[in-house]
């Protein structure tokens, strides 16, 4: 009983990360098209930002995140504009641009902070005892936190003009086009709430994950599974294959062995690309 | 054994896309050495029937056959290699290739390479159909330089390279000039000639009742009419669906 | 092939890559430096798998994110046959190709129906996929350790440094010879525009998953000799930031070219080594210049080759860079 409560609870924790990096990375993918393999490196930057804020600067903790977080949205819509505006529709060079931004990414942090592995604290200090389960309630808080930014994404998706322009850009961009909206405000919006999204994610995980300049080759292909499974270009999916991918994760390192929870995923990916590319649910923005 | 009678059948074909009828149990045939007309308004259904002809999607039932030969089933390239080319109605041909190269990629598919002709003999053709066709002489420029009627004479001649004996035209001659039109029109007669039967989906029905000897009106996926040009644009159905706008509705 | 160099600028872009091939032989006449020739060997490698790549994935547009797949494979293949059945090179090597050909030709089948993004993503899970695979049955590949002890090629490094050198130029020749001919023309016409490739009769799947295929077996050859070079071979022969370097060094050097990805590997690996002096400045600038050059040029430098050669009043007026 313990043990099921536990994957539970932990996969739980798991998929939220994995909710947060994925919902952006499936958002401007079905908004602009764009398979963005610098998502990482967002995810990374939050880290990096927070710490700067807070050790350096001494701002709290939770407005550091949310600076860091804002400042990463900035750089996305910086990216979107310098580098892929151009030459948006070629995959080819969007894909070889946003990989070789990663890696020049990297070397800046590794020149900046060195390779060595850092924390920042936790939001919360101690932990809580839940039936058995001992959890911190950092942890917990990754839930909490999570919850709230998915509504307020659902939110502006949902009731905001801006929001609805997103979602017919998504279905159908000439048709958008068409009837008034500004694709290009539309692109560029999204890649901030992709690249804010990724930053709060990483942000979140340092505490518990210690940041490195190559951190951010986990959440990219974790990003890839979760979309994959759910469907590129499936809000709804990507939530869904962020849990399953979490759950599915924890059950493999507690049951079956830790070494193969990074062969899940990659199992996963594989299969559905293989066997069923549209994901468990369409490929639309739901 | 080729028949000049029923040379292309269409029988019932039915394509679904979920659970939209795109094309409803819709059948005609097309007599050897015959120019058929298919129209209808738009979103009738014409290029899906052209796509499903062809083999770029598959049909949900029905059948086509060809000299007898059942098309169902089999690849676009397969098709091609029975004799049956087609056009696109949004001509993309390949931009950053020279216009004889544009030509060329039709030489390598195994219609023409199994008859062991060389790059001499290939060339000799490409230059043959270029003129056939009108392109501009400067077959070294890419395709990207071109205007759009020359773009379809493009995808024309890249069609012709196969030495089809039926070949479907997408709309050859929509957002054409009338110098252009009539340059088409009268090398659609020209090919027709040579013995190329056509099915040609078109707008403009007064240049298509010039040189078709039969022709088929559709709307929603289904057949209006059928029969000589006059018949047809006379037909009740066809003058409501072209005319009327709510009242096609309730026809369908 | 000569009869095709019919413009200037065709000719003057042969007798440089002629030139620079011939150059390679005889740099060991004027240095045994072990230094220099173990960079210059490095570079022949890398533009094996760069061009290699190219043949497939640069002509049709199909961003393979998973070539250092062949490379592990062929390397770990290279190690069990030399090590437990002592097979000389001459029998491994088209061993390696035939493997990793057949391989290329499954993925190639596999993936048939996948557009840009979607096959970025497949080719980077089954490299992947082969990458953890190594480091988990440690019993087989020595895990992240893999396996040490392959037989040296040749007992010299000079006598390695031209075999390297030979196996790479046999490969650029046949490359540059089947993309110069039907192949490399209907490849492009795919990338450009697949339909009508399959109006004009061809069979495009069987196109793409020839082209595949091949690319795998060159590439497999090179990882075979990569292997004995390095007398050793480990999961790292198939990371991924190996295949991402390959991609980006034939995308700065130019796409669906085969001399694009040529130069690109060439300069991008003397570059690297050149500039160790800058210490940690090096893979900064590295990227960053990556970066720029793909921003600036996305046709990578060949495409620069035609305006250069016109500033030198050679060539003609048309006839692309590098073709």
């Amino acid at each position: 009983m313990e043990l099921i409560q536990e994957i539970i609870i932990f996969g739980t924790i798991k998929g939220c990360v994995y909710a947060l990096i994925a919902t952006g990375f499936t958002l401007i993918f079905a908004v602009a098209g764009i398979l963005n393999l610098a998502h990482g490196t967002f995810y990374m930057l939050g880290a990096y930002f927070t710490y700067t804020l807070f050790y350096v600067l001494g701002i709290p903790l939770p407005p550091a995140i949310l600076l860091a977080a804002v400042l990463v949205g900035a750089l996305g819509m910086l990216l979107d504009r310098v580098f892929l505006k151009p030459m948006r529709s070629s995959h080819t060079y969007v894909l070889v641009l946003t990989v070789a931004v990663a890696f020049a990414a990297q070397e800046i942090i590794l020149l900046t902070y060195g390779s060595q592995g850092m924390n920042i604290p936790n939001l919360i200090e101690g932990s809580v005892n839940l039936n058995g389960v001992v959890v911190s309630w950092h942890q917990l808080l990754i839930v909490a936190i999570t919850a709230v930014v998915l509504i307020m994404l659902w939110l502006v998706l949902t009731r905001t003009r801006y929001g609805v322009a997103t979602l017919a850009v998504s279905m159908d961009e000439d048709g958008a086009r068409l009837v008034g909206i500004e694709t290009e405000k539309v692109f560029n919006l999204s890649m901030f709430a992709s690249a804010f999204l990724a930053a709060v994610a990483g942000a979140l995980i340092s505490p518990i994950m210690s940041m490195t300049p190559e951190m951010w080759n986990m959440p990219l292909m974790k990003a890839f599974v979760v979309v994959v499974v759910g469907g590129i270009g499936s809000l709804t999916g990507s939530i869904m294959a962020a849990f399953f991918l979490g759950w599915l994760e924890t059950f493999t390192g507690f049951v079956i062995s830790p070494k193969l929870t990074e062969v899940v995923s990659l199992v996963l990916l594989t299969v559905f690309l293989v066997f069923r590319p549209s994901g468990i649910l369409g490929r639309r923005l739901h | 054994m080729t028949q000049a009678r029923d040379y292309l059948v269409v029988d019932e074909l039915t394509k679904h896309f979920g659970g939209l009828a795109a094309v409803e149990k819709l059948s005609f045939s097309l007599d050897r050495g015959q120019i058929l007309g298919l129209i209808g308004p738009n979103g009738a259904g014409k290029t899906t029937v052209f796509n499903l002809i062809t083999g770029f999607l598959p049909a949900t039932s029905g059948r086509v056959t060809f000299r007898g030969e059942s098309l169902m089933g089999k690849k676009p390239h397969q098709i091609v290699n029975q004799g049956l080319a087609r056009t696109f109605q949004l001509v993309k041909p390949f931009p950053e290739l020279s216009l004889s190269d544009n030509i060329r990629v039709a030489c390598y598919g195994p219609r023409f390479m199994s008859q062991g002709l060389d790059e001499e003999a290939a060339r000799h053709r490409i230059l043959e159909v270029a003129e056939q066709v009108g392109l501009p002489d400067d077959l070294d420029q890419p395709a990207s330089s071109l205007g759009h009627g020359d773009l379809r004479l493009l995808d024309i001649a890249r069609a012709l390279m196969v030495q089809p004996e039926l070949l479907l035209l997408d709309e050859p001659l929509s957002g054409l000039s009338s110098i252009e039109t009539q340059a088409i029109v009268g090398l659609i007669q020209a090919l027709n000639q040579e013995g190329i039967t056509l099915l040609i989906i078109e707008h403009k029905l007064k240049e298509l009742m010039k040189v078709a000897d039969r022709i088929v009106a559709i709307d929603f996926g289904q057949k209006l009419a059928a029969g000589t040009p006059q018949e047809v644009v006379n037909h009740p159905a066809v003058v409501e669906a072209y005319l009327g706008t709510k009242d096609s509705y309730a026809s369908a | 092939m000569l009869a095709n160099l019919k413009t200037p600028a065709q000719r003057h872009t042969a007798i440089f890559y002629g030139l620079i091939m011939v150059g390679f032989y005889f740099v060991p006449v004027f240095s045994d430096n072990f230094y220099l020739l173990s960079v210059f060997t490095t570079a022949y490698f890398y533009i094996i798998f760069a061009t290699s790549w190219d043949v497939f994935a640069g002509y049709s547009h199909l961003m393979n994110f998973g070539h250092a797949l062949f490379i592990g494979i062929a390397g770990y293949l290279t190690a069990f046959v030399d090590l437990h059945l002592g097979l000389p090179p001459l029998l491994v090597l088209p061993m390696c190709a035939v493997v990793c050909g057949l391989l290329g030709m499954f993925i190639g089948y596999l993936t048939l129906r996948m557009q840009g993004p979607y096959f970025a993503i497949i080719t980077m899970a089954f490299a992947a996929v082969a990458y953890e695979s190594a480091i988990m049955f440690s019993e087989y590949t020595g895990g992240e350790e893999g396996i040490p002890g392959i037989h040296p090629l040749t007992d010299s490094l000079i006598g390695d440094y031209y075999f390297v050198l030979v196996v790479m130029s046999l490969i650029f020749l046949f490359l540059l010879w089947f993309t110069r001919g039907r192949w490399g023309l209907v490849l492009k016409a795919i990338s450009q525009n697949e339909d009508a490739v399959l109006a004009s009769g061809i069979n495009t799947a069987w196109v793409k998953i020839r082209a595949y295929s091949i690319s795998g077996a060159l590439c497999g050859i090179g990882g075979s000799v990569y292997a004995y070079s390095l007398t050793h071979v480990g999961p790292t022969s198939m990371e991924q930031v190996l295949s991402t370097t390959i991609l980006i060094m034939a995308m700065v050097g130019g796409m669906g070219t085969i001399t694009g990805p040529f130069l690109g590997a060439l300069i991008l690996v003397l570059f690297n080594e050149l500039s160790r002096d800058m210490e940690e400045y090096r893979l900064l600038i590295y990227t960053v210049m990556v970066v720029v050059i793909i921003f600036f040029a996305p046709r990578g430098i060949v495409s620069w080759g035609q305006p250069i050669a016109r500033a030198f009043k050679l060539g003609g007026k048309r006839g692309q860079a590098g073709s």
